[in-house]
């Protein structure tokens, strides 16, 4: 079919180029809100240090939103350009969504930016603080949408297969949209973003705080973080059990993966904390087991079981014979015999019409495949067990370390005595690098998990990329990786640059680097030798 | 609602005004920032420039983002087909798109001079490229792409990425980069002034005539040079149809059947004449907002003479004719193109509405005194 | 700024190209399941 160094190249720069986007997608989604939260007191108090907190926090939202938009272009076409038969056997389904991204929420977040950059003068507080929520809702719109159509690629509801034009259709759109994948992974992603939103503006607080600098500036940015910082990772922890809970219903072996959960053991079967799966052998080494917390978590009872890889193997393989028939009974269809016997039987068996795809990996027509090929590609529905074993368990343990953190800082902010604890200053800015590590993980566990599906149970990966040459393919991610590296180092140049200088970089006169002392601000004298503003600003 | 084929027929006019939408949009600020390292002789003028553009070329820039999208949703065989055969093409637009959002947000953060003047030209790329190679892309149209779908509508594209450089080709690139360079002509013309107005006024001119010139020579070419396409016989268009299943050939000599089947669209070719030689005029006589209206204009009529002249083909397959995809086969299923429909149908005039509204709160010229009061908050 | 900065850009890539190549050789390159897999399969079957 397609070279297989091909499929592997696209899926490697697929992989590469979506992770990239989602190391500037979350800081959007969760600093926007915080952005808004920020702009409100300002207008419902009056006080100045919360405008310049807007108006600094959104410089490095800025910086920041370049490379959203950047790393963003690039996924939009890149269905197109890289999984072309994908783009065809199921765009009648994906491809909506993504359009109705763009109509819905691209427009608002892109076209009410500008005003909220530069309108400041131009409009009212309260018609810039509509702006300001209206770009946030814009965020958070988009991320339903793509939500709903990756939800749909893990549970593909609502559509069914036409012979005729040979792609899947759409047949319910309210499924789509309603699909509870869907629906659970948007509320933990957005939650997810909220969660770095606020441990961005916490850290770097926390370093104007060591540093003895703008007080009373970065305690208020430090309330407001800490806060939202709390409610966002106790959403995004509870997403999470509710997300793994929809994983169990719909694509149980990625969930298998994800435990390593070899064999279906008696329920409630135990969690496997720490161990070294064993791919060769179908085993885990090493097993640090929680007795019964996989089976409570994952089927919230004490009966069910969780379905082991090596027993969904041969339930799978069945599914592969199946799907055999219903390709031959589509190719029976195609050449013209579409008697009712013919179609009644194809629709019997078209539910597994996607696992006899699978059999196109080793033979061009499945209904010929050998019972050793059949046995291959049923062993092909298992993703790699070690990488989504311990990229799951890195993201819930940054996940833990984030919750003791905020539960610290929130703490902390309420009884004002943040300052007196040095320890959990630089502790907030050491975690900086945790949401990141939790989001990347986060999306390997649920993309790689995917695999060998694009679309699960319906189309495999290795149909669905582009008739293109490896060449192309080592050619666009070489000038990728070039570029977004390029790129990241500049972002994250102006980034640091922006957040050390802090809001003096707004040049109001009122912040360190600038003056003297901060008249009026009750918190704390802030002692500079002399007011110099740094010439490259 | 609508028969699968009136469906059919109105996404082929929705995505056209997605990309007459775009091209009037972000047509303005990418022409502006072609123009903006040629006009713009000290920092403050390109900063008026780019200032000019500012709080808009995103918003502008999502009608791009919109119209992939909408393309996906619509018409995914051609999404596909054309995105993954015309790899290089789209991969360069895309390489240089990348560089306008850094460059706006980051050009003047330092106050370094060969910082900013590599972002200036960052941003001149940025639009150049995407302006030149969209006209290639349509000139390549009219002439077919060497395509071929299979019995599964797997798509093989068997040409080089050199060989969409050929002359028409080139010479179509020509006509959309000069439309759009008198569009962002015109757009700095509405809004600088100074020495700066003076220049933009005269490149608007310069580029105005440059399209007069280009879009008829590429008229006349068009219409002595090519065989163009027909489609001589396909299913019933109000059902779903499987593209393999038509019957097309060479048979439409200067793409001009439709011109003569249907006069009407013969508006489409004077409109974008008359648009270019208003945007003359309205440079000449100083009359910016004339100049402006004759930019769009000529916008709006080299899109519809394109669309026109091509229809109902979108993507013609000069390796295996049948396999072209036209606006009644590469379509999605008639639940799909409803619900599209209805979403385009609520969000459009939306955007319309908060998309006008950011331009009245953010209009007045913009200059060196615009600049000298918040050198720091503005690009 | 110049010289030593292209070094570094360089060294930065080359370093990423390489990550890439090993991420690459691990996680992109299927199979994932060993030969051998179908008499653990059946194996535990027969228990």
């Amino acid at each position: 079919m397609i070279s297989e160094s091909v499929v592997n190249l696209s899926r490697l720069q697929f992989g590469m180029t979506a992770l990239y986007h989602f190391i500037f997608v979350p800081l959007t989604l969760g600093l926007v809100v915080i952005l808004g939260i920020m702009e409100s007191v300002y207008v419902m108090t009056g006080r100045q240090v919360y405008k310049d907190m807007t108006q600094f926090w959104g410089k490095l939202f800025g910086i920041n939103f370049a490379l959203g938009v950047t790393t963003g272009l690039t996924m939009e076409f890149q269905f197109g350009t890289n999984w072309a038969y994908y783009s065809h056997y199921v765009g009648d389904i994906f491809g909506a969504p993504l359009a109705i991204e763009g109509l819905m929420a691209f427009f608002l977040e892109s076209t009410l930016i500008g005003l909220f950059f530069f309108g400041w003068e131009r409009l009212s507080k309260g018609q810039h603080l509509l702006v300001t929520w209206l770009v946030a809702l814009g965020s958070n719109l988009s991320a339903l949408w793509i939500l709903v159509a990756n939800g749909w690629m893990q549970n593909p509801v609502g559509a069914e297969f036409n012979y005729v034009t040979m792609r899947m259709e759409l047949v319910d759109f309210g499924a789509l949209l309603l699909n509870p994948v869907a629906q659970v992974k948007f509320v933990h992603t957005v939650a997810s973003g909220y969660v770095t939103g606020a441990l961005f503006v916490l850290a770097i607080s926390s370093y104007y705080l060591l540093k003895g600098r703008d007080i009373g500036f970065a305690r208020r940015s430090f309330a407001v973080a800490a806060a939202f910082g709390m409610a966002a990772i106790l959403s995004v922890i509870v997403l999470g059990d509710e997300s793994g809970y929809r994983v169990g219903e719909v694509q149980k072996v990625k969930l298998a993966a994800i435990e390593a959960e070899w064999n279906t053991e008696e329920a409630p079967a135990s969690f496997t904390l720490f161990g070294i799966p064993n791919q060769q052998e179908m085993r885990t080494d090493y097993a640090v087991k929680i007795p019964y917390l996989m089976g409570l978590i994952a089927t919230r009872s004490t009966t069910e079981p969780v379905t082991g890889i090596k027993d969904l193997v041969s339930q799978y393989e069945e599914r592969v014979r199946n799907g055999a028939q219903a390709y031959a009974l589509l190719e029976r269809l195609r050449a013209g015999d579409d008697s009712a016997a013919t179609r009644a039987a194809f629709d019997a068996h078209k539910q597994d019409l996607g696992y006899g795809l699978l059999l196109k990996k080793y033979v061009n027509d499945p209904s010929a495949a050998t019972p050793e090929q059949v046995r291959q590609a049923a062993r092909d529905t298992i993703p790699g067990v070690a990488s989504l074993f311990w990229s799951f368990r890195i993201m819930v343990a940054s996940g833990v370390l984030m919750l003791a953190l905020f539960i610290c800082a929130f703490w902390a902010s309420t009884r004002r005595n943040e300052l007196k604890k040095p320890w959990l200053l630089k502790w907030a800015l050491f975690s900086l690098p945790l949401p990141w590590i939790a989001t990347q993980t986060g999306w390997w566990v649920a993309e790689h998990g995917r695999q060998p599906w694009t679309i699960s149970e319906v189309l495999p990966t290795h149909l669905s990329a582009s008739t293109l040459a490896p060449a192309d393919l080592w050619g666009s991610i070489g000038a990728l990786v070039t570029f977004y590296t390029l790129l990241l180092i500049v972002e994250m140049y102006l980034m640091i640059r922006f957040a050390r200088l802090g809001p003096s970089s707004l040049h109001s006169g009122r912040y360190c680097h600038e003056r003297t002392a901060q008249a009026g601000d009750t918190l704390r004298q802030t002692a500079i030798a002399k007011p110099v503003i740094p010439a490259n600003v | 609602m609508f028969d699968y084929e009136t469906l059919k027929l109105i996404w082929w006019v929705l995505i056209g005004v997605l990309l007459i939408g775009f091209a009037l949009t972000d047509g303005f600020d990418m022409g502006a920032m072609i123009l903006m390292p040629l006009i713009g002789k000290t920092d403050k003028e390109r900063r008026a420039a780019i200032n000019s553009i500012a709080p808009h070329w995103d918003g502008n820039q999502v009608w791009f983002i919109t119209a992939g999208g909408a393309l996906f949703a619509a018409w995914p065989m051609v999404y596909a087909t054309a995105f993954s055969g015309l790899y290089w093409a789209l991969l360069l637009v895309l390489f240089a798109l990348f560089l306008r959002p850094v460059g706006f947000d980051y050009r003047s953060k330092l106050d370094n001079s060969r910082w900013r003047n590599a972002w200036d030209w960052g941003l001149f790329t940025g639009s150049l490229v995407p302006a030149l190679v969209f006209g290639v892309a349509f000139g390549n149209l009219f002439q077919g792409v060497p395509f071929q779908l299979d019995d599964t509508l797997r798509s093989t594209y068997s040409g080089s990425f050199f060989a969409l450089l050929n002359p028409f080709a080139l010479l179509s690139g020509l006509v959309s980069l000069a439309m759009l360079c008198a569009h962002g002509g015109s757009w700095l013309m509405l809004r600088t002034h100074d020495a700066l107005g003076e220049r933009a006024r005269r490149a608007t001119g310069l580029c105005a005539l440059l399209h007069l010139v280009t879009f008829g020579l590429a008229g006349v070419w068009l219409a002595y040079g090519f065989d163009g396409y027909v489609l001589i016989s396909q299913g019933d268009p109000g059902s779903a149809l499987n593209p393999l299943h038509k019957v097309v050939a060479a048979g439409n000599p200067g793409w001009l059947a439709n011109y003569h089947g249907q006069p009407l669209t013969l508006l489409a070719p004077v409109v974008a004449i008359l648009g270019s030689v208003l945007a003359l005029l309205g440079s000449s006589w100083r009359q910016a907002g004339l100049a402006f209206t004759g930019t769009a204009l000529a916008i709006v009529g080299t899109l519809a003479t394109a669309g026109c002249a091509l229809f109902p083909f979108v993507l013609p397959s000069s390796l295996d004719p049948a396999s072209s995809l036209t606006i009644w086969d590469a379509v999605s299923s008639h639940k799909t193109l409803g619900i599209m429909f209805v979403a385009a149908a609520l969000f459009v005039p939306l955007i319309l509405a908060y998309t006008l509204w950011s331009y009245a709160r953010m209009w007045g010229k913009v200059d060196d005194r615009f600049i000298d009061a918040n050198p720091h908050g503005l690009y | 700024m110049n010289g030593r900065l292209v070094k570094e850009l360089l060294v930065i890539l080359v370093i990423k190209l390489a990550l890439l190549m090993v991420i690459k050789s691990l996680w992109f390159s299927a199979p994932t399941v060993p030969p051998d897999a179908t008499q653990a399969v059946s194996a535990h079957l027969l228990d």
